[in-house]
């Protein structure tokens, strides 16, 4: 690698990688599951490099990704559609405006999640540590812990909830609303 | 959340992949009217997203005291990370009584060695030589070069620009970067470095990848051999030391080999057969042709080439032979066009080689023109569209991207083989069925020949 091209993919990597956290959570809200979600954030990223040289200024690089990923999981969900159903176009499209609309509070969010994860009781804690963990499978995790799988699923459900309201509230309190 | 709790239940039905397609349907009406559940099913996704990376960042963090700027004895430094495991337990009420026996994710597998000029893409970071690394644990490296030594004896030279998720105390996974392995313990014995599009298991010895952005992996064997695996159920192919393969990503994986020939009119390479009359493409059965799609071919007034030559069953006779040489000229943006093959009808491809030579007999310098350096595209049996018209759009599936610069790691003109080969083909099965191919030429290569192999 030249120290051109050394320097354009060192500037690449530090604008994705501050721009990653968020753009997996939009690009998880347009797709049915995490590995899709990890799929159409591997495409992003190709385009994102491969159109790279077109960005005009890297103060719009987050801009920008958003649209590519947009556009990638829009494509994403064409080839899918073929087998399984999935979101209209047309829903897409509203999701991927509403979540474009809200992207500064992204990153906001994700140290709200730090703290509010360590709100969470213990047990609730280490439940979403080891369901979250690379590799687990949940039919097997709730065999291990000698839950059903549904009542595993309900739980981590409760627990997302909790956090999601969580994170409004602290994201209230740091804009004085509350 | 201001949704009811059936509406919620309905998102994470759908988000847990266990939404039936009328749940699904439900849903998508609902959503397309309600703006707060349509805000609330945002917030949820988002929390699910980030929930795996941000508890491992916790986990980080927890442990971070475990960070010391000494380098303990393995035995020290897992004593003290059970100890931490155990207060961490303790501290937060984690486990009742029945679960006890269920260790919680926080095992050691790995610590930093030699650190060298790092600059973490976390200012905040701080990082040791003989800090401790846990299984999930991610390092994202800007610059510099960090050594990481496993439990199991595995070293890994990461260098910056990097990412690197650890797996397990014997596996690990380069997202972005290039990793330099040496897996040369009997614990070690199977080190596996995953990557975007494949994963490479170290039988013993040395081997580095690298990671583009776009997932196109690299492998470079140094010492002994490396197993590769494109996907998972195909057959791991064997890479030897001094053998370097791409893969690219996406489901269909294919790999690209390049090498370097005798420099004879022979044309004779390690692994890669010579140019060939018993591909399907070859002139002398009248399948196939070849046409400069975009471009100018290089003439003279005394000679033209004729691009047919690329499918005649041999490469050039002489070292620096324009006239017995495809080559497209640069134009005024830099662009070099490209060449069509048009395979009569659409065959299955099983693998395609291309060929060039090119060394000035006087100077030395002179052999820039051996450079393979293309992106290549398949079309099945549709009407050929207008190649003015964006590949991307008009349905050119890519097959492969070829830098044989980038491959010989060229850094000056006596690392480039005058005479070169590159070899595409699929880990298992077909690249693909096509029936155009498309060469978009990225440099001043003189192609000798090109060999489609497949249905006969």
């Amino acid at each position: 690698m030249n120290p051109q091209e050394k320097e354009k993919h060192d500037q690449f990597l530090r604008l994705y990688v501050e721009t990653e956290s968020s753009l997996r959570g939009f690009v998880r809200s347009l797709v049915p599951t995490l590995e899709d979600a990890k799929e159409v954030m591997q495409g992003t990223a190709a385009v994102l490099w491969r159109k790279f040289d077109q960005l005009d200024s890297p103060k719009n690089f987050r801009r920008w990704a958003f649209g590519v990923a947009r556009f990638e999981a829009l494509s994403y969900r064409r080839d899918k559609a073929r087998d399984r159903h999935v979101f209209s176009e047309e829903l897409v499209i509203k999701l991927a405006k509403d979540a474009e609309d809200e992207s500064d509070h992204f990153d906001l969010e994700e140290k709200a999640l730090e703290k509010c994860i360590s709100k969470l009781p213990g047990k609730q804690r280490i439940l979403i540590q080891e369901a979250y963990s690379q590799g687990t499978r949940i039919d097997k995790m709730a065999e291990r812990i000698g839950r059903t799988p549904m009542s595993l699923y309900k739980a981590l459900h409760r627990i997302r909830i909790a956090l999601a309201d969580c994170i409004k509230a602290d994201l209230k309190k740091q804009e004085g609303l509350v | 959340m201001k949704s009811s709790s059936e509406e919620l239940e309905l998102i994470r039905l759908y988000l847990d992949s266990q939404a039936t397609t009328e749940q699904i349907q439900l849903l998508e009406q609902k959503m397309l009217n309600d703006n707060q559940l349509r805000k609330d099913f945002l917030a949820y996704a988002r929390v699910d997203a980030a929930l795996p990376y941000t508890l491992n960042n916790k986990q980080n963090e927890n442990l971070e005291i475990n960070q010391k700027s000494i380098f303990f004895h393995w035995s020290s430094w897992v004593s003290i990370a059970a100890v931490l495991v155990f207060l961490f337990t303790v501290n937060t009420g984690l486990f009742n009584s029945t679960s006890t026996s269920k260790k919680p994710n926080l095992q050691t597998i790995a610590q930093f060695g030699k650190l060298e000029n790092c600059r973490w893409m976390d200012p905040n970071q701080h990082v040791s030589t003989g800090g401790t690394l846990q299984a999930n644990d991610r390092i994202e490296l800007s610059s510099g070069s960090a050594d990481i030594h496993f439990k199991t004896g595995a070293i890994i030279q990461l260098n910056g620009p990097a990412i690197i998720e650890l797996n397990t105390a014997n596996s690990a996974f380069l997202t972005l970067g290039r990793a330099a392995v040496i897996a040369d313990t009997e614990d070690s014995q199977g080190f596996s470095l995953k990557t975007p599009s494949s994963t490479f298991v170290d039988l013993g010895t040395a081997f580095t990848a690298a990671v583009a952005p776009d997932g196109l992996s690299r492998l470079d064997v140094t010492q002994g051999e490396v197993n590769l695996i494109a996907e998972h159920g195909h057959t791991p192919r064997l890479i030897k030391a001094g053998e370097t393969m791409f893969v690219e990503p996406g489901k269909q994986k294919i790999l690209t080999r390049m090498e370097s020939g005798d420099e004879s009119k022979s044309f004779i390479f390690p692994t890669i057969q010579p140019p060939s009359h018993n591909d399907y493409a070859d002139a002398s059965r009248g399948n196939a042709k070849v046409i400069v799609g975009k471009g100018i071919l290089r003439k003279q007034s005394n000679w033209e080439v004729n691009p047919l030559s690329l499918l005649d069953g041999k490469g050039q006779s002489e070292p620096d032979s324009p006239q017995e040489s495809v080559f497209l000229e640069k134009d005024n943006k830099g662009k070099f066009g490209n060449l069509l093959i048009d395979l009569g009808k659409a065959i299955n491809i099983d693998k395609i080689n291309s060929y060039s030579w090119h060394q000035h007999q006087l100077i030395k310098k002179a052999n820039n023109r051996a450079t393979q350096k293309f992106t290549i595209y398949g079309l099945g049996n549709e009407e050929l569209p207008d190649l003015s018209i964006s590949l991307s759009n008009t349905g050119w599936k890519r097959i492969a991207r070829v830098n044989s610069d980038s491959f010989f790691d060229v850094k000056d003109y006596i690392d480039r083989p005058a005479q070169q080969a590159c070899s595409i083909f699929a880990s298992k099965g077909k690249i693909g069925y096509f029936r155009y191919l498309l060469i978009e030429v990225h440099g001043p290569t003189f192609f000798g020949e090109i060999d489609v192999f497949g249905d006969q």
